[in-house]
């Protein structure tokens, strides 16, 4: 008996990506080789929902030859696109202009028609309302949790995440030499939608004189009075900014803007005539590249090893975790409507403000 | 007239260290009555004459978090309990200086001691406390091998260190069709050599908990080359040993070195699977130091800061006695006796040997 899986990616990419992909492909073969009377194949869906939706399909088929070595490379081998949701899926009209339909029900009859027996969707929060908007409709889909922002509730980390953070904390050791050298204030402006995670591990790692994270509004003028106790009277010193895009100033809303908060606050200090020189880096879609850290690479494909397992068991409408130290699965109802943000009373914002770190609270 | 901590590094050195004595500086920085100065040396700072103190002040430490090693330097010979002295007749005996070291350590007004080291360490640290003397632990391994912590720091900076190492061999290998032989540290546990095994996809991983069948190695190896082309690796435990056999070690010939050395089991594997009929071109590789050298991942930074940042509130609340630990996502501190109880080994039916299997990686059983 032949079955199918199908394995979709969809939002932004993340380091670890591949290292699921080759983790699912290389337990499933083992799986063949040993239980004779099932003869199971991976399928990749290229562009995530594209792949099984858009025609022609585009589906590719995944083995021990295809992700040979792919766990060092990050990016995912199927790319994957952040606006494809199928419930809200980009059509084009007879009149060239696009508008969003609901073609979830073509996605399921592709599906059926293909033979797929089962979905394992590599997704963040975004994509695992979809999953579960699937799984609702009769889909046998497993999750697995992908950001780099770890704003997943219910896992311990996910992967994508160390690498990022380490990625934004070289970053911050660069940018500390060239501060030092010209008295400058530099102000580095990481991602994390709306949490702070990612800013808040570089700044610690770093050794950033101020955060500023969405769960934590700041004031200019406190900020003000932190930068100044970096200078002398004579106007040397120096002071490293890390600043979460999500943040935003006491009174004012979340922009997620690329650029928008970082370029907010410089001018905000020049205002206020804060005197040293100070000047902006974005570090953008760095955070997402490069080849994945080993602990990123580990926790990927413990979560590959484990989806297809689920597969194997029927546990559908849940996910691969880690939680606990352990790899184990949950309900993705239950991971999507709790959103991971920074914790204010926890030991890492206690370790940040015992370094002196200013949160400009 | 402030009280003043007294901080220490003993043991093997470990990324990370530098970043938690900048922790405790930093925290003691925040308070108006604490000061921190630093023994050379481990615990020998002390205990030489004349005595060897750095004052550890903001300035002293700035910057240093992304330093690997330790500014104050570090020993794994001797200690307040066993220093060496050199007999008339050239032996070395052990001389127990520890009531002398407390008493030094009352006039020099220092009001608690963090000691920051490995088991041999915190179990020093339990003698002494138990002489009345107000210390406070910090964990130091690149090994993972503490039970009573989820992490230890240096841990994730060596596994990088050698999954980077697996990455470069594996072009090399494939290019060559070879065996290539990785020797990573890890004494009794194998947490090193499974994660980078599984990181960086080696085909083989040989660790202390799972003594290996040489046979079933060569198999493997058999497998993996079709018409003399393709390649292994092999990663391995210093600790790792045949079903049959034992752990390769020398004692150390260093005075006051209690450990054994240990090492020479890639060689070892190398000549083994020779005489078991492998024909492939075989190399070695042995790590080393390298993993304890360079600038320490963020992951350590964070979690050596918050190590630093705890010890020193632990001095400031007056709780002695304990050392800091981590439960994810909590910093914990635990009574030394319980801290030192238990080895933190892999255990065979944990996720991580699940996932490795789960691959194909064969663990040598």
């Amino acid at each position: 008996m032949r079955k199918r899986i199908l394995v979709i990616n969809s939002g932004g990419d993340c380091p670890g990506m591949n290292a699921v992909i080759r983790a699912i492909v290389k337990r499933t073969e083992q799986e063949t080789k040993t239980e004779s009377d099932i003869e199971w194949e991976i399928i990749g869906s290229i562009n995530a929902f594209d792949g099984i939706l858009a025609e022609p399909l585009e589906l590719i088929p995944l083995n021990s030859k295809t992700v040979r070595g792919i766990h060092v490379k990050g990016g995912t081998i199927l790319m994957t696109n952040n606006k494809r949701n199928p419930f809200k899926y980009p059509v084009k009209q007879e009149d060239g202009s696009v508008k969003n339909e609901d073609v979830s029900d073509r996605l399921i009859y592709n599906l059926k028609v293909h033979g797929f027996d089962a979905v394992i969707h590599i997704g963040g929060n975004e994509s695992h309302k979809i999953s579960q908007q699937l799984y609702k409709k009769g889909v046998n889909i497993i999750g697995i949790p992908k950001t780099i922002n770890n704003d997943l509730s219910i896992t311990d980390y996910t992967f994508g995440f160390q690498s990022a953070a380490e990625t934004a904390t070289e970053a911050v050791d660069k940018l500390t030499t060239t501060a030092s050298s010209h008295n400058r204030v530099l102000i580095l402006e990481v991602m994390g939608r709306n949490a702070g995670w990612i800013a808040l591990h570089a700044a610690i790692a770093g050794g950033a004189g101020v955060c500023l994270i969405p769960e934590i509004p700041f004031s200019m003028d406190k900020i003000i009075e932190k930068l100044k106790t970096r200078y002398d009277r004579k106007g040397r010193g120096y002071a490293i900014i890390v600043v979460a895009e999500g943040a935003y100033p006491i009174g004012e809303k979340s922009d997620i803007v690329s650029g928008t908060i970082s370029r907010k606050i410089s001018a905000f200090l020049k205002d206020l005539k804060f005197e040293a020189d100070i000047r902006e880096t974005i570090l953008g879609h760095l955070q997402r590249g490069g080849s994945p850290m080993a602990f990123d690479r580990i926790l990927a494909t413990e979560l590959g090893v484990k989806a297809f397992e689920l597969v194997k068991e029927k546990k559908f409408g849940t996910m691969a975790v880690h939680l606990n130290s352990k790899v184990t699965n949950i309900e993705i109802e239950k991971v999507i409507d709790k959103y991971n943000k920074v914790d204010l009373s926890g030991d890492l914002i206690q370790t940040a403000r015992g370094v002196g770190i200013s949160f400009g609270d | 007239m402030k009280k003043r901590a007294l901080v220490l590094t003993g043991g093997g050195d470990c990324p990370g260290l530098n970043a938690v004595i900048r922790g405790i500086v930093k925290r003691a920085a925040q308070t108006e009555d604490w000061e921190v100065i630093g023994s050379i040396q481990s615990f020998d700072g002390i205990l030489n004459e004349p005595t060897e103190i750095v004052e550890l002040d903001e300035k002293a430490v700035s910057g240093i978090h992304f330093q690997g090693g330790t500014i104050l330097g570090t020993t794994t010979k001797g200690g307040p309990f066993a220093w060496p002295v050199k007999e008339n007749d050239g032996t070395w005996s052990f001389v127990d200086r520890s009531d002398e070291m407390i008493r030094k350590l009352k006039y020099l007004g220092i009001d608690a001691v963090i000691s920051i080291g490995g088991d041999g360490s915190q179990r020093i640290s339990q003698k002494l406390f138990e002489k009345g003397l107000n210390v406070i632990g910090v964990p130091k391994t690149i090994d993972n091998d503490l039970s009573s912590t989820d992490y230890t720091f240096g841990f994730q900076t060596a596994v990088q260190i050698a999954t980077e190492a697996v990455d470069k061999l594996v072009t090399t290998a494939a290019s060559h069709n070879r065996v290539i032989i990785l020797e990573v540290m890890g004494r009794d546990a194998g947490w090193i050599a499974l994660h980078s095994a599984i990181a960086g996809g080696a085909e083989v991983c040989l660790i202390p908990e799972i003594p290996y069948d040489i046979n079933i190695i060569s198999k493997v190896i058999k497998k993996r080359f079709k018409n003399g082309k393709g390649h292994v690796i092999i990663v391995v435990s210093e600790g790792a040993s045949p079903k049959d056999g034992d752990v390769l070690s020398e004692k150390s010939d260093e005075i006051g070195n209690e450990n054994i050395k240990l090492g020479g089991i890639a060689n070892k594997l190398l000549k083994d699977l020779k005489a078991a009929g492998c024909d492939a071109d075989m190399r070695e590789t042995v790590l080393g130091h390298l993993q304890r050298g360079g600038v320490p991942i963020a992951f350590d930074r964070i979690l050596a800061t918050e190590f630093g940042v705890k010890a020193m509130e632990l001095a400031i609340d007056g709780t002695f006695g304990e050392m800091v630990a981590y439960h994810h996502p909590r910093i914990v501190s635990v009574p030394f006796l319980e801290a030192i109880s238990k080895y933190n080994i892999i255990k065979t039916d944990s996720s991580l040997v699940h996932t490795a299997r789960g691959i194909g990686m064969c663990l040598g059983d």
